[in-house]
């Protein structure tokens, strides 16, 4: 249930105003599309990522299901340069919907640090000058202790990352949630806008209670009873590492082999037998995804001093800090993912950024002087600490460059060929074949979410699947995708989100939608994105697909550049392109 | 004593708590049974608890609800004669006669009585164990009590 209504906070002026824009949510249904809408209408061709608008938007369904939890950010990326895109889970979503609003759009910037205290209509700006420079836990505490609402409100906060215009930082939401891509806690850092908390107390009523509640009972068994979310329950999306090993498809050592002879020590299995101690759900999922270790950090070996940290852990934070590190500890790869949070980095593109650097010293183009007298090595962890410390606080011209992205080191310095981003985003976790390589060339923000070009391959490992047929399949995983981050689900309850129950969760909020017509809204809303990704200089005509990647064998073995242009001309004729 | 028709006298209590993964399926499965879909009409709440060393974050989440007190302290902080003991223990808030002062939730010495601020109602769990059966991990048992 939408009721069309935009906060707008201009933060230039320090005022806010609520918007009715149910027009937007009756054309695209909520979330990535009414947020697509407002960005093309709010951000004129190359503006400034500190100028353009952060859009966080929900939609119907969050709040009024189990697993519709997510909140969707647009911004300008300053990685990129080009469109952003990230998803966020924790109590955003809840949070916006019990304050009455289905987007919060910010617009302008401060002057001097503030965080931004929204409850229902009233928008505080709270001076957040002493909170500079503090970590993201730091931040979370205090905003916590500061800010009214417990239980029922969502905090943001930047750290050191976001306010030193680190191209990848992100934002931190409740803690253990992240909208970790593409670099939003940079814009917060340029808009000096150090947090945000949102509560509320508006009250919903349904059309019918019973229809409602047949319906969440309905999907509650589904998430819980059919096994569809069961990976994610039970050893979380680590459950990827060993079988992405098996396949050879787990980027190790910069993308330079597939296969980690330490992917024990860093599996799913590994990790919750050894240091998980709890799960955590976003509101309302009754699925424990967010997998939290204990962090037993010795600091004096003589004195026995030690202290523990709390870290949530995944897949792709695994394979970015451990497998692409040559590290096989898990110890470590929490280290990492620790120092990674608290300082407002992405994980993954910190990692791939990391692992270029690796290489590049060991291949003499960059050197012990540039780097500040630290000597990177594949395993170990203590030189990925301190090289974490000063991208985030740069001593030097080539840390400010470590701290733009692989993309701007190779520019600088050479090592192109292994230099692994996709549009200037690092890439992710899989190196499946050309399925992974097209839909990360093609995909909306470059992202293995996009399309999951990653499962088309492991599909097409025991069914070969003609190049056309791959095009036609990320096409219609880019459509399909669309609907679900218009409404705004997390993409791990897509086995239960199929086309029939979105329908029917609808309407019984009383939104009625028909197939054809979901479909046709995720076609455009796809488009509306592509439209802002051209204004903004993205050409399909020059793909340039990581050559590390074609040079390196897949699971489907070398992958050929032809195979990479039938792909994409498949999928381009499928979404008229 | 016969029990009422249709009503036996049950205790809804957290057991575990450990486990908890702070989903709010209890929270929205208890305002949904009032025909809402909000926080304002829940009678129970998830909070996390800091951790058990000082900093960071990293403790665990607990149900705060009421523990049906069989002499609640709630009743005598009420001005407005809005609060009567339960059979089984806890209260009933007469709707009515409520203000939302906030009184009770803080003489509770749990603050497991919620104020909504929109209705400027005070809410208290019933125990009649609607949330027992959402909780993904068995946290929440409805145990039948003497009168």
């Amino acid at each position: 249930m939408s009721n069309g209504r935009v906060l707008h906070i201009d933060l230039t002026a320090q005022t806010s105003e609520t918007i009715e824009r149910h027009d937007l949510f009756e054309k695209y249904l909520g979330g990535v599309g009414v947020a697509s809408q407002l960005l093309l209408d709010n951000c004129p061709p190359n503006t400034p990522y500190e100028d353009a608008p952060i859009i966080f938007a929900t939609g119907p369904l969050n709040m009024f299901y189990p697993c519709c939890a997510k909140t969707v950010a647009l911004f300008k990326s300053p990685l990129t340069g080009n469109l952003g895109e990230s998803y966020a889970g924790g109590k955003l979503s809840m949070a916006m919907k019990i304050a009455g609003h289905d987007v919060v759009m910010i617009t302008g910037k401060l002057d001097k640090p503030y965080y931004l205290l929204i409850q229902d209509d009233k928008v505080e700006f709270r001076n957040a000058h002493a909170l500079w420079g503090l970590s993201t836990r730091a931040t979370g505490r205090i905003l916590k202790e500061k800010a009214p609402g417990e239980g029922r409100r969502s905090i943001l906060r930047i750290g050191v990352a976001g306010e030193n215009q680190i191209r990848y930082a992100m934002v931190v939401a409740d803690t253990v949630r992240h909208f970790g891509r593409l670099g939003l806690g940079c814009v917060m850092g340029a808009k000096k806008l150090k947090g945000l908390v949102i509560t509320g107390s508006q009250n919903y009523k349904v059309p019918s209670i019973k229809e409602y509640r047949d319906e969440y009972k309905k999907i509650h068994e589904l998430v819980l009873k059919t096994g569809r979310m069961d990976k994610y329950d039970i050893l979380g999306t680590s459950v990827n590492v060993l079988p992405l090993n098996e396949i050879q498809a787990l980027p190790t050592r910069n993308y330079s082999s597939f296969n980690f002879e330490g992917a024990e020590g860093i599996s799913g299995e590994k990790f919750a037998d050894s240091v998980l101690v709890g799960k955590s759900a976003c509101v309302p999922c009754p699925i424990g995804c967010i997998h939290i270790a204990q962090l037993r950090v010795q600091f004096d070996p003589k004195h026995r001093d030690y202290g523990t940290i709390y870290v949530p852990y995944d897949y792709e934070l695994i394979f970015a800090f451990g497998s692409n590190l040559g590290i096989g500890s898990a110890d470590d790869v929490l280290q990492l993912i620790e120092r990674a949070d608290s300082r407002g980095l992405d994980a993954m593109s910190a990692g791939v950024v990391l692992g270029w650097i690796t290489e590049a010293y060991n291949k003499g183009i960059v050197t012990m002087n540039d780097l500040g007298g630290l000597a990177p090595r594949w395993g170990d962890v203590n030189v990925y600490l301190h090289l974490l410390d000063n991208i985030t606080v740069p001593p030097n011209e080539f840390y400010q460059i470590a701290g733009q992205g692989v993309k701007a080191l190779a520019e600088r310095y050479g090592g192109k060929e292994y230099a692994v981003h996709f549009e200037g985003n690092e890439a992710t976790g899989y190196h499946t074949g050309p399925a992974n390589i097209v839909g990360h060339l093609v995909g909306i923000r470059h992202s293995h979410l996009d399309n999951a070009g990653y499962s088309i391959d492991q599909k097409a490992l025991s069914k070969s699947i003609t190049n056309k047929k791959i095009g036609e399949m990320l096409a219609e995983e880019d459509t399909w995708r669309s609907v679900l981050n218009s409404l705004v689900i997390c993409l791990f309850a897509r086995p239960v989100f199929t086309p029939d129950i979105v329908i029917s969760s609808l309407n019984a909020l009383g939104e009625y939608r028909t197939q054809e017509e979901l479909e046709r809204i995720g076609e455009e809303v796809f488009h509306l994105r592509m439209k802002f990704k051209v204004q903004e200089g993205y050409n399909l005509d020059n793909l340039t697909p990581p050559s590390r990647l074609l040079e390196r064998l897949s699971p489907h073995g070398r992958i050929e550049k032809e195979t990479i242009d039938e792909i994409v001309t498949s999928w381009r004729k499928v979404h008229n392109l | 004593m016969a029990k009422m028709r249709g009503n036996t006298l049950n205790v809804v209590r957290p057991v575990n708590v450990e486990r908890c993964i702070s989903c709010f399926s209890c929270v929205f499965a208890c305002s949904r049974r009032t025909g809402h879909v909000d926080l304002g009409h829940a009678a129970l709440r998830i909070k996390s608890t800091p951790p058990p060393t000082a900093g960071g974050s990293g403790g665990n989440y607990v149900v705060i609800m009421c523990r049906a007190c069989k002499e609640p302290v709630c009743l005598e902080a009420c001005q407005y004669d809005a609060i009567r003991k339960k059979k089984g223990g806890g209260i009933t808030i007469n709707q009515a006669k409520c203000i939302g002062c906030g009184d009770c939730a803080d003489a509770c010495p749990l603050t497991a009585i919620f104020i909504d601020p929109l209705r400027k109602k005070a809410t208290v769990c019933i125990h009649c164990g609607e949330c027992v059966d959402w909780c993904p991990h068995n946290i929440l048992i409805k145990e039948e009590v003497e009168e």
